[in-house]
């Protein structure tokens, strides 16, 4: 297998605890941190991980706050990993949080963007940080209700298009993470000349700016709107779909986002991306 | 202050002009496209959309006659590289047939149509999700004229990012149709409704786990169900209150007319009406509700009596004291708030500009 980066994402700032004891963070530690040895048995057990993925892709409530962060970057320093922060779609006030954050990270550190305004922001503000475009820049059909990939055709996926290549050259952003959709093929991962990373072992399907259960401590008319105070209510739960998908896959709702879980084929692809080095990281995490 | 109305039939566009839209959008599926790529699948609609492109160069004549403006959607949130060269040939056809510009969502395709059809105006969509000043100068630095804003921002956000987006002009929601999700990061089809139909109103139940996959305490469940039930209820009103109307048939739905003296304010260009597969009675009655508020607001109303005059026109206050209804719940209606007057329920018939 050629050389492969290993990460694992904590968005629960608690998380990092369970760190604490390790000296080094192996694939079968991330499996147990988890709570699925099925989620990297793709992988040999004392491979060791590279990277920190830490914060939220999907919500600007989830963004670490200071000390979460100065935590994440001790934890990380102590295990030989690079930290990646990870943003999401974000509002003046967020870009601004994620600027600070930007300028306090080690010089190694990578932020995972997903949101034009805040890699331009960072790019322009920052211009040594290293970016990754993340799974929202890189857009795809993957519902998992749907039944063939004739679903998938007349929407085929643009991160691999000239146009796409050149807003990550002028970003400076040599790397993208990628889901992997139902009745994916190998040439998901055809974008030359770019470093590509996978999420396992599920993928993201939607997310909103409303949350429901962000709403659960306020008053009803304050419920279902954007600019509300959170209580994090998602880190405690998450949905399970019953018999969500006619085909099979099961999926999840965790705060404002939906999520499925690879089957066996979207594992398959995975394993063959890797084992033929057509993907260079694989960040592993829960629901 | 524009008022956008959207159109999907040629004998709608004098009708809207006449009621007071200023500006309208379209889609159109060219039977070239159908024979090349075997689908319908140009800008997120299979219906809704202009008959062919004859139909988009009579729509231009016809709304540059009514003196509006004629853009149109090209606003998937992405586009595979095969499609590109027809996504270029189209909007060069609707420039030489004098379109005023093209709604992209897909910053790829921007890209590309910057460098390809340098003289066609470009509006980036709401599908793109831009939600925060940074991404206004990212926009601008590609060539685009105006950036239409996503739903769920609230009021100081759209101030904040009008006021930074010096010569790039601002669009924003202010009537119907809902998405749940954010528009640009949803990856999921609208099934048949015996498929599941949209995700976000898909009826497949989900059961509630602790973090480590546990069950749930009673009284959280009770809770949980509570939560649950006041999210129906605002999913009901997310899709237009069932698509209901009132008996003069102005719609239900997501609703921002309360916040437009906020919005003109803040320097809004434009306000948006969604819906172009509605029909043409529901666009007209949508139409005729903005402009009436848009013209008190012209006309130098307050922003009380604007908001006043907005909720008496459907004479159901207790929609908007819900506030489930509102695009921009910070200034949802409440009548002690203002003062215990009653709304206006003056008749919208005829123009008022």
């Amino acid at each position: 297998m050629p050389s492969l980066e290993i990460g694992m994402a904590v968005v629960d700032p608690r998380r990092l605890t369970a760190l604490d004891a390790l000296s080094l963070l192996r694939v079968s530690d991330i499996a147990v941190l988890l709570g699925d040895d099925a989620a990297t048995a793709m992988l040999p057990g004392d491979a060791a991980a590279s990277h920190l993925y830490f914060g939220s892709e999907f919500c600007e409530h989830l963004f670490p706050e200071r000390e979460a962060l100065q935590r994440a970057v001790e934890v990380s320093e102590k295990l030989g990993l690079t930290l990646v922060i990870a943003t999401p779609v974000a509002n003046d006030a967020l870009v601004a949080r994620i600027g600070e954050a930007a300028a306090s990270l080690p010089e190694n550190a990578e932020i995972l963007v997903n949101d034009w305004g805040v890699a331009s922001f960072l790019r322009a503000a920052h211009p040594q940080r290293r970016l990754v475009a993340g799974r929202q820049l890189a857009k795809m059909i993957k519902d998992p209700r749907v039944s063939s990939a004739a679903w998938m055709k007349p929407y085929s996926n643009s991160y691999s298009t000239p146009g796409h290549r050149r807003l990550l050259e002028r970003l400076g952003i040599g790397r993208i993470e990628l889901d992997v959709p139902p009745f994916a093929t190998p040439g998901l991962f055809s974008a030359a000349d770019l470093a590509l990373s996978v999420w396992a072992p599920y993928a993201y399907v939607a997310k909103g700016r409303i949350c429901k259960i962000g709403s659960l401590r306020q008053e009803r008319p304050e419920k279902f709107a954007p600019g509300r105070a959170c209580h994090h209510e998602c880190l405690g739960m998450y949905e399970l779909g019953v018999n969500a998908s006619p085909s099979g896959i099961a999926s999840y709702a965790r705060g404002n986002s939906l999520f499925y879980r690879h089957d066996e084929a979207m594992t398959e692809i995975v394993r063959d991306a890797l084992d033929t080095g057509r993907v260079t990281r694989v960040v592993f995490s829960a629901v | 202050m524009k008022i956008t109305a959207p159109i999907s039939r040629l004998d709608e566009i004098e009708m809207l002009t006449a009621a007071g839209a200023d500006e309208l959008y379209c889609g159109v599926v060219p039977k070239e496209w159908i024979a090349q790529f075997n689908t319908g699948a140009v800008n997120r609609r299979y219906f809704g959309n202009l008959g062919g492109l004859e139909d988009l160069q009579q729509a231009a004549a016809i709304a540059h006659r009514s003196a509006a403006k004629l853009f149109l959607v090209l606003n998937a949130q992405h586009y595979g590289a095969d499609y590109q060269p027809a996504l270029v040939e189209l909007a060069s056809r609707f420039r030489d047939f004098g379109g005023d510009a093209v709604i992209v969502a897909d910053a790829a395709l921007i890209v590309e149509l910057r460098e390809r059809v340098p003289d066609m105006a470009i509006h980036v969509s709401s599908v793109a999700a831009c939600r925060n000043s940074a991404g206004v100068g990212f926009y601008r630095d590609l060539g685009v004229r105006r950036v239409i804003l996503p739903r769920d921002v609230t009021l100081d956000e759209i101030g904040a990012i009008a006021q930074a987006a010096g010569d790039v002009e601002v669009e924003v929601f202010v009537l119907n149709d809902g998405c749940v999700f954010e528009e640009g990061a949803c990856h999921s089809i609208h099934l048949p409704a015996k498929q599941g139909g949209p995700i976000c109103i898909d009826s497949r139940p989900f059961i509630y786990r602790d973090a480590k996959g546990g069950m749930i305490s009673e009284r959280t469940a009770r809770k949980l169900r509570e939560n649950d039930a006041d999210y129906k209820r605002w999913l009901w009103y997310r899709f237009g209150c069932g698509f209901s109307t009132t008996p003069e048939s102005y719609p239900f739905g997501p609703c921002g007319l309360c916040a437009i003296s906020r919005l003109q304010d803040a320097g809004v260009t434009s306000v948006k009406i969604a819906g172009r597969e509605g029909a043409s009675g529901r666009k007209l009655k949508s139409v005729e509700m903005v402009r009436a508020v848009v013209d008190r607001v012209h006309g130098g109303s307050t922003q009380k009596e604007v908001a006043e005059f907005a909720v008496g026109i459907r004479k159901t206050e207790e929609h908007c004291r819900a506030g489930f209804m509102c695009y921009y719940p910070e200034v949802r209606w409440q009548a002690e708030r203002a003062g215990g007057s009653r709304a206006d329920e003056r008749s919208l018939s005829g123009r008022e500009r």
